[in-house]
C-alpha cells in the first residue's frame, strides 16, 4: 500500500479534509450570524462551476500567482509579494501595450515587472538579511499606490479618467489563449522543478539547507532563482488580465487585480506546491470566487466569505498533526 | 508653524499607539520562540469587534476590552495550532490574515449593510485637550498607557524570573525544559498576551482613533509592527522609538497632501497616492538599513518537540 498510488491518494485527501473542515466551520459561522448557511454553500458550489469558459478564464491568473508562491516556497522562501508583483506587471504591460501593440512584448513587459520586484526581495534577503515577508508586504502597498498613481496621472483614458486606456486590440488575446498560456506555464514549471538541475537545486535547498550545502549547492542561488521564476509568473498574470479580460483596462482602484496575488498563496498550498495540483486548485478556487459573487447576488452575503473559507483551508492544511490524528483514527 | 508641529506630534502619538502595542506584544511572543505574523488579521478582527461592541453598548472602553479578548484568543489559537498541531507558524499567520480580512468585510456587510465603512462612532474614548497660548493639542491618554506597557514588558523580560524563562524558551528550549520550565505553558501565555496587546491596538484603531471600521482598516500596520520588532532588536524600549518613527511617516503621508491642498487650494487626487507610499517606503528603507545588525531569538518559528 505504500506505492505511488497511495501517496497520490493521500495528497488528494489532505486538501479534501481541509475543505471539509473549512465548510463545517463556515456553516457554523453563517448559522450563528443568521444567514441561510446551507443555501449559501449550495449556491456557491452549484453556480460556481457551471460556466466552464468563465471558470477557466478566472482560474488562469490564479494558476500563475499560485506558482509564484509555490516555486519559491519549494526553496523555503515565502513569496507573499505576488500581489505587488502582479500590480507592477500589469502596469508595465499596460504602458508597453500602447507603444508596441504586440501581445508577446506586452506579456514580456509583465514578466519583467514581476521579476524586478521579486528580484529586489530576494537580493534584500540574501545581502541585507531582510525578512522577505516584511519587505514583500511593504512592496505590495508601495506598488498598489504607485500603479494607482500612474493609472490616474499618465495612463488614464480621457473619456473615463478613473481607468486606463484600453489595451490596443492588436495586443489583446482570446481568453482561451489566456488559459492555455497559464496551463503551458504550469507544465513548463513542472518540467523545470522535476527534471532540470535548477529544479533539483531548488528542491534540495527547500528540503534541508544543510544537505544543500553538503551537496555543493549555494542556498542563496536557490532563493534568487526561485524568486525570479515566481515573480516573473506573478508579473505575467498581471499582464494577462488586461490583455485577456474585457474591457481590457485597469481602473485606478485596481479592483480587477486586488487579491489575486494573495489568493495565489491559498492556491499554491492547496495544490501541494505541485504545478498540476495548482492547475486543479486554481480551478477550484476560481469556482469558489465565482460562486461567492453569485451568492452575494442571490443571498446578499459578502463575497469575501470566500476569503474566510480559503483562510480556514490554509490554516488547516498547515497542521500536519490533523492528518496524522485522522489517519491514526482510521487505522484503529 | 507651531500649530503644525503640535498637530504632527499629537497625530504621531495617536498613530504610534497601535503599532507600539502590537510590536511589544509580538516581542513578548517572539522572545518565547513563536512567530505570529497574523497581527494584521488581529488588527482587523479586534477593530471590528471593538467598534461593534461600542455601538451596541455605547461604551468604547468595553470595545477596547473586547478587542483585547479577541486578540488574546487569536494568540492562544495560534499557539495551540503551532505547539500541539505542529503547524507552520508563518502559514497559520498568512491564513489567519486572509480569514480576518474576509470576516471583517463579511461583518461590515452583514451588520451595517455597508461595503466600504461602518457609520461613525460618536462617543470615542476620552481625550485631553491642552490649550497653550491659543494653540490646542489633543492628547490620547492611551498613547501613554501603551508606552507604560512597553516599559512594563521590558521590565518583565529583563528584570523578573518569568522574563528569564520566556527568553530561555526562545533561545534554548531544551535546557529550559531540563531546568523545569513548562515550555508550552510559557509559549501559550506569551503568544496569547502578545495577541491581546495587538488586539488592544486594533481596538484603539477603530474606537479611539478613526471612530469607524473601514475595509482593510489595518492597511499594513500589522506588518509595520513586525518590521518594528526587527528594528528594535526585540527590545521593548527601542520599540517605542521605532513606533514613533514609523508613525511619524504614517502621519506625514496624510498630512502633506492636506497641507498642500490648503496652501494651494487644489486637491491632488492622483498625486496624493504618491504620499501614501511614504510609511511603507520608510519602513522598507529603515529595515534595509538596520537588518544586518539584528539578532533574532535562536529558535524563532521552529516547532519544539517534547522529549
Amino acid at each position: 500500500m505504500r506505492g505511488s498510488a497511495y501517496r497520490f491518494l493521500e495528497s488528494l485527501l489532505q486538501p479534501l479534509i481541509s475543505l471539509a473542515i473549512a465548510i463545517v466551520i463556515s456553516i457554523f459561522f453563517l448559522q450563528i450570524t443568521g444567514y441561510p448557511s446551507l443555501r449559501v454553500i449550495n449556491v456557491m458550489f452549484s453556480t460556481g462551476y457551471s460556466d466552464i469558459q468563465y471558470l477557466l478564464t478566472k482560474a488562469s491568473p490564479y494558476i500563475l500567482t499560485g506558482l509564484a508562491f509555490s516555486i519559491p516556497f519549494t526553496a523555503r522562501v515565502f513569496n507573499i509579494g505576488g500581489e505587488g508583483q502582479l500590480y507592477l506587471g500589469a502596469l508595465l504591460a499596460l504602458a508597453s501595450s500602447y507603444y508596441t501593440g504586440n501581445p508577446i512584448f506586452v506579456a514580456l513587459a509583465g514578466v519583467l515587472g514581476g521579476c524586478i520586484l521579486a528580484l529586489s526581495v530576494a537580493l534584500l534577503r540574501i545581502y541585507r538579511n531582510v525578512n522577505e515577508v516584511v519587505s514583500a508586504i511593504m512592496l505590495n502597498w508601495i506598488m498598489y499606490y504607485l500603479v494607482s498613481f500612474f493609472i490616474g496621472s499618465y495612463l488614464y483614458d480621457p473619456n473615463a479618467p478613473y481607468q486606463s486606456r484600453p489595451v490596443p486590440s492588436t495586443a489583446t488575446i482570446d481568453s482561451n489563449i489566456m488559459f492555455l498560456t497559464a496551463f503551458m506555464v504550469a507544465v513548463i514549471s513542472y518540467i523545470i522543478l522535476r527534471h532540470t538541475a535548477l529544479g533539483f537545486m531548488i528542491r534540495v535547498s527547500g528540503t534541508s539547507v544543510k544537505s544543500a550545502i553538503y551537496a555543493g549547492i549555494d542556498p542563496r542561488k536557490s532563493i534568487l532563482y526561485s524568486m525570479i521564476l515566481g515573480g516573473s509568473l506573478a508579473g505575467l498574470a498581471g499582464a494577462l488580465i488586461p490583455m485577456g479580460v474585457r474591457p481590457h483596462v485597469i481602473d485606478s482602484t485596481m479592483a480587477a487585480l486586488y487579491g489575486i496575488g494573495f489568493l495565489g498563496i491559498g492556491v499554491g498550498l492547496l495544490g501541494r506546491n505541485n504545478p498540476f495540483g495548482i492547475i486543479l486548485s486554481s480551478i477550484f478556487v476560481a469556482g469558489l470566487v465565482i460562486g461567492g459573487q453569485n451568492a452575494e447576488r442571490i443571498t446578499g452575503i459578502a463575497p469575501e466569505i470566500v476569503d474566510v473559507i480559503i483562510g480556514i483551508i490554509v490554516i488547516s492544511l498547515s497542521a500536519p498533526m490533523i492528518f496524522k490524528i485522522i489517519k491514526r483514527g482510521a487505522v484503529e | 508653524m507651531i500649530e503644525d508641529l503640535l498637530g504632527l506630534t499629537s497625530l504621531t502619538l495617536i498613530s504610534m499607539t497601535p503599532i507600539l502595542l502590537a510590536s511589544v506584544g509580538e516581542i513578548l511572543t517572539e522572545r518565547s520562540g513563536i512567530v505570529n505574523i497574523g497581527i494584521e488579521g488581529i488588527f482587523l478582527l479586534s477593530s471590528f469587534t471593538a467598534i461593534l461592541v461600542s455601538f451596541k453598548t455605547g461604551n468604547p472602553y468595553l470595545g477596547l476590552l473586547v478587542g483585547f479578548i479577541v486578540g488574546f484568543s487569536s494568540g492562544a489559537l495560534h499557539a495551540f495550532l503551532s505547539l500541539y498541531l505542529k503547524s507552520d507558524q508563518i502559514i497559520i499567520g498568512v491564513g489567519f490574515n486572509m480569514l480576518a480580512y474576509g470576516l471583517g468585510v463579511f461583518g461590515l456587510i452583514s451588520v451595517w449593510n455597508a461595503h466600504g465603512a461602518s457609520p461613525t462612532l460618536m462617543n470615542k474614548t476620552y481625550t485631553i485637550t491642552l490649550s497653550l497660548e491659543g494653540y490646542t493639542m489633543i492628547i490620547q491618554p492611551i498613547a501613554f498607557i501603551a508606552i507604560g506597557i512597553a516599559v512594563l514588558i521590558w521590565w518583565i523580560l529583563y528584570r523578573t524570573s518569568i522574563g528569564i524563562m520566556i527568553r530561555a524558551c526562545g533561545e534554548d528550549p531544551r535546557s529550559a525544559e531540563i531546568s523545569g520550565v513548562n515550555i508550552y505553558l510559557i509559549r501559550i501565555l506569551a503568544t496569547a498576551v502578545g495577541g491581546g496587546l495587538a488586539g488592544l491596538g486594533g481596538a484603539f484603531l477603530s474606537v479611539s482613533w478613526i471612530g469607524q471600521y473601514t475595509r482593510n482598516i489595518a492597511a499594513g500596520r500589522g506588518f509595520i509592527a513586525l518590521a518594528n520588532v526587527a528594528f528594535s532588536n526585540w527590545n521593548p524600549l527601542l520599540a517605542i522609538a521605532g513606533a514613533m518613527l514609523f508613525s511619524f511617516f504614517d502621519v506625514l503621508s496624510t498630512y502633506i497632501p492636506i497641507k498642500l491642498a490648503t496652501l494651494y487650494g487644489q486637491v491632488f487626487i492622483a498625486q496624493e497616492k504618491l504620499f501614501l507610499i511614504l510609511p511603507y517606503l520608510s519602513t522598507l528603507v529603515v529595515v534595509i538599513l538596520i537588518a544586518r545588525k539584528i539578532r533574532m531569538p535562536r529558535v524563532l518559528g521552529q516547532p519544539y518537540v517534547k522529549e
